[in-house]
């Protein structure tokens, strides 16, 4: 065995979590050495649309934490200097049934009673605020908070920022197994090469129960696949983030999102299936996205698809997080489940692992995010396909 | 959705799609070709416009001559031709068609795929003011608009094209200011051509021989270094090169000229055979990434079948035959013809391929690309037009840590454009692979992903479902 280096804490997935987690830790002087198999931001964070919602979708996130979102990504753009097409202009969500405008109203409702900034919009304001919206859209919200970022460039800001700090990041270098003794896990073996670690973090999305089983750790995540479209658009076109909103269903999904890009673009999605790990795109979620986002605004009809690709999101079974250790070997921290909202919770993950890591606790109580829930309940056999 | 159930599609009605059509027709497949442009034809047999009236067909070239025998027969025979349609995703049996505002699909028991090649972007410093093209769009202009894209043409590059499109020009009535030719081929290198096939090379002598009497030069061992002009190009500085395409410093000289093109052989398209899954090798005598194929241009997946210059680049007579082959294989496979009728109709074909592939050969010798050709970038060139990303950008990238293109992507936005990456992706394999001293085969292709073509939203909205 070659020469024998060591970090303080070995983080496992190059996406939005895992570099956040390698930033936030050290950025509190911690060493960290950042394994990823393929290039960064090569799984779900390569293929998201970089929608930051307003509203907190985890139940189970503190709102005083979940608010500060937007408050943590002009904090790490200024901090960096780093550009990551940070757009904080608010977000519109709209309904286009009588269903969902009711919920929409309760919605908004509940979100004003807890102190988010939110309103409902009149007619005149909808066509106004946002032009291209179709008449058959009954209802619309808009809230200052949230908007978009576009999770490579994040991903790859946070890797550079991490790397400013002293950090290593190997990409190209798969994880082949973890080292354990004595409850505790020591090491990683990664590229022909064995790291030893304090802490080793479990950041793989998707890939997230695979990496556990180095561990004799489950982690009962699947891949849950999503796919999006882009649009060619003159600048414009569409304003502001746009998301329909629902009356969530047993398996929430995260709706019809039209998103503007910097780059004279649009972005359009999503779809929720679940197919293993396969990220073909296909025509019938094409199909399925034209239709949907052409019924919030027709216009798009009229503009050019450039590409669809598609991207497997960590979904668990209860849709909730997990940020936790794990319960036989508590230095191995687990950061997944983030399914569509992960640019959003992007950074707050990195900062509640890495206070998990200094302080032994997190600032903010956590523990709806355990990985124990799934033993200790039956829902933990319950993950998969819907 | 509309769907059309034939035997064989056929992706490209240039000249391998519409060979493939005849034989596949003949032999008694159901057969139906589509294609994204308004006539058949393809590059080479370019057609005017329908709404053209030709008075003097002549005009139009040998080319047009050659190309009109195939047309006349492939209407003779019947053979179904969707124009003006797109292939935006394909999968063994089935491939998505978008006419206009429409899409619908081709469901088929195989797929021949022969779309073709384009122009390969060679960036160099002010290849991006206007009055700069390809040799293909000029000829293009030409051929289908009876346009003449300037006055004052300098034409730069490697291979046949140019010495074809020069003649073509001065015959429009343009000022062919030279002809630079980056092969200088001594006459050791030109011996084995003579055992070439007879109208090849008599082709070839012609084109050289039409350029004499027009008193054009033809300048081997020269190209363009830089287009120069504030806003449209109005000078060309040229240079000398060695074996290597490397400039030989000190023999620059200036043209005036209000038209470059710029004509550096061919990339085929590959888009189709590589999202539907086929595999691929890097060849850059064939213009770079080509579909693995046998000699009866199956793929190596089963009924899908490669002819052309997509599969390689060779050109229109090895593209008719490549078609001819894959047509009657096709018939074969789909149960139409017999294996010893397949062997006895194939025969003359992939014996005029063997002898066309040794003159190929030789071709492919002096006009491969070689490393110089890559070098003429300095670092605020720009190769990936659609985005603005430079050659400085790629350095840059490269010494933050990326190795492949998929870091070069999301960093630098390099392939996220309207061209799908047509234009930076070729050359982006090669400035990698010297930036970061990998082989051009190393470096992983951008990746394919539906549409391959632009399309209309409103396409992959269907009108049944919402009425």
């Amino acid at each position: 065995m070659s020469e024998v280096t060591g970090f303080d804490v070995a983080v496992i997935g190059g996406g939005v979590i895992g570099t956040s987690i390698a930033y936030h830790a050290a950025k509190r002087g911690l060493s960290v050495g950042l394994f990823e198999k393929g290039p960064l931001a090569s799984g779900a964070s390569g293929a998201s649309l970089g929608l930051r919602s307003i509203w907190v979708w985890s139940h189970l996130l503190p709102l005083e934490s979940g608010l500060k979102n937007d408050q943590r990504f002009i904090d790490f753009a200024q901090e960096t200097g780093e550009d990551i097409e940070l757009d904080t202009s608010g977000r519109i969500i709209v309904a286009n049934s009588e269903d969902d405008l009711g919920y929409m109203h309760e919605f908004v409702e509940r979100l004003q009673k807890r102190g988010i900034e939110i309103r409902l919009l009149d007619q005149a304001e909808i066509r106004d605020v946002e032009p291209n919206l179709s008449p058959r859209v009954i209802g619309a919200a808009w809230s200052p908070i949230g908007g978009n970022a576009m999770p490579i460039k994040l991903t790859y800001a946070l890797a550079r920022a991490a790397r400013r700090l002293g950090a290593s990041i190997f990409t190209h270098t798969p994880v082949t197994g973890i080292d354990v003794a004595g409850g505790r896990a020591v090491g990683v073996r990664a590229g022909a090469k064995q790291y030893r670690a304090q802490w080793v973090v479990n950041a793989a999305g998707a890939w997230c129960a695979e990496i556990g089983q180095f561990a004799g750790v489950d982690v009962p995540v699947v891949p849950r696949k999503g796919q999006v479209m882009l649009l060619n658009a003159p600048p414009g076109f569409v304003r502001h983030g746009i998301a329909s909103l629902h009356k969530p269903g047993p398996q929430q999904t995260g709706g019809t999102n039209i998103r503007p890009t910097p780059h004279g673009q649009i972005i359009v999605g999503g779809t929720s299936e679940y197919s293993g790990f396969d990220t073909t795109a296909r025509e019938e979620n094409a199909r399925d996205i034209a239709r949907r986002c052409v019924d919030l605004v027709p216009a798009l009809a009229k503009l050019s698809v450039l590409r669809s690709w598609a991207g497997v999101r960590p979904r668990t079974s209860d849709g909730e997080f997990i940020i936790s250790g794990a319960e036989q070997l508590d230095n191995f921290l687990v950061a997944t489940g983030h399914d569509f909202v992960g640019v959003t919770h992007s950074l707050v993950t990195g900062e509640l692992i890495t206070e998990m890591m200094t302080e032994g606790k997190t600032s903010v109580p956590i523990d709806g995010f355990r990985l124990s829930r799934f033993t200790a309940s039956k829902s933990g056999q319950a993950h998969g396909a819907a | 959705m509309r769907t059309e159930r034939v035997d064989l599609a056929i992706v490209g009605a240039g000249p391998a799609g519409l060979s493939a059509a005849l034989e596949a027709k003949a032999a008694g497949a159901e057969v139906l070709v589509v294609d994204e442009n308004d006539r058949p034809g393809g590059q080479i047999f370019r057609q005017p416009p329908r709404a053209f009236r030709i008075e003097d067909r002549a005009k139009l070239g040998r080319d047009h001559k050659r190309g009109r025998a195939l047309l006349d027969a492939v209407t003779a025979a019947g053979i179904g031709i969707e124009t003006n349609t797109a292939v935006w995703n394909i999968a063994p049996g089935h491939l998505a068609c978008c006419s206009g505002e429409t899409s619908w699909e081709i469901q088929s028991g195989a797929i021949v795929i022969a779309t073709g090649a384009y122009d390969r972007p060679v960036p160099l410093p002010g290849w991006t003011l206007p009055g700069v093209f390809t040799s293909g769009g000029v000829q293009t202009l030409l051929k289908s608009q009876r346009v003449l894209a300037g006055r004052r043409v300098l034409l730069t590059g490697t291979g046949p094209l140019n010495l074809v499109l020069a003649n073509q020009l001065a015959e429009a009535g343009a000022d062919v200011v030279a002809v630079l030719e980056l092969a200088d081929p001594g006459l050791f290198e030109l011996m084995p051509m003579l055992r070439g096939p007879w109208s090849l090379l008599s082709d070839g002598i012609g084109y050289v021989r039409q350029l004499r009497r027009r008193k054009i030069p033809l300048m081997r061992g020269w190209t363009l270094i830089e287009a120069r002009g504030t806003g449209q190009v109005t000078s060309a500085v040229i240079g000398q090169v060695d074996r290597d395409w490397r400039l030989i410093k000190g023999t620059e000289r200036t043209f005036d000229v209000d038209t470059i093109c710029l004509g550096y052989g061919l990339v085929p398209s590959t888009e189709l055979s590589r999202l539907i899954g086929c595999e691929h090798r890097y060849d850059i005598a064939l213009g770079g990434w080509v579909p693995n194929h046998d000699l009866y241009r199956e793929t190596s997946i089963a009924n899908v079948f490669v002819a052309g210059d997509g599969s390689g680049v060779a050109g229109s007579l090895v593209a008719m035959e490549e078609g001819r082959v894959a047509g009657l294989r096709a018939a074969m496979r789909l149960g139409k013809i017999s294996e010893p009728v397949f062997t006895e109709k194939s025969a003359s074909s992939l014996q005029r391929l063997r002898r066309l592939g040794r003159f190929r050969a030789i071709l492919d010798g002096l006009s491969a690309p070689r490393p110089g050709l890559f070098e003429r970038m300095t670092d605020d060139t720009l190769i990936c037009r659609c985005e603005e990303v430079s050659l400085g950008d790629c350095r840059q990238a490269v010494k933050e840590g990326a190795v492949s293109l998929m870091e070069l992507k999301p960093r630098l936005r390099a392939g996220m454009g309207m061209c799908q990456a047509r234009i930076c992706g070729p050359t982006l394999i090669e400035v990698l692979g010297g930036l970061t001293g990998q082989a051009p085969e190393a470096i992983k292709p951008f990746s394919q992903r539906p549409p391959v073509k632009p399309i209309p939203l409103a396409a992959l909205l269907d009108s049944e479902a919402a009425e």
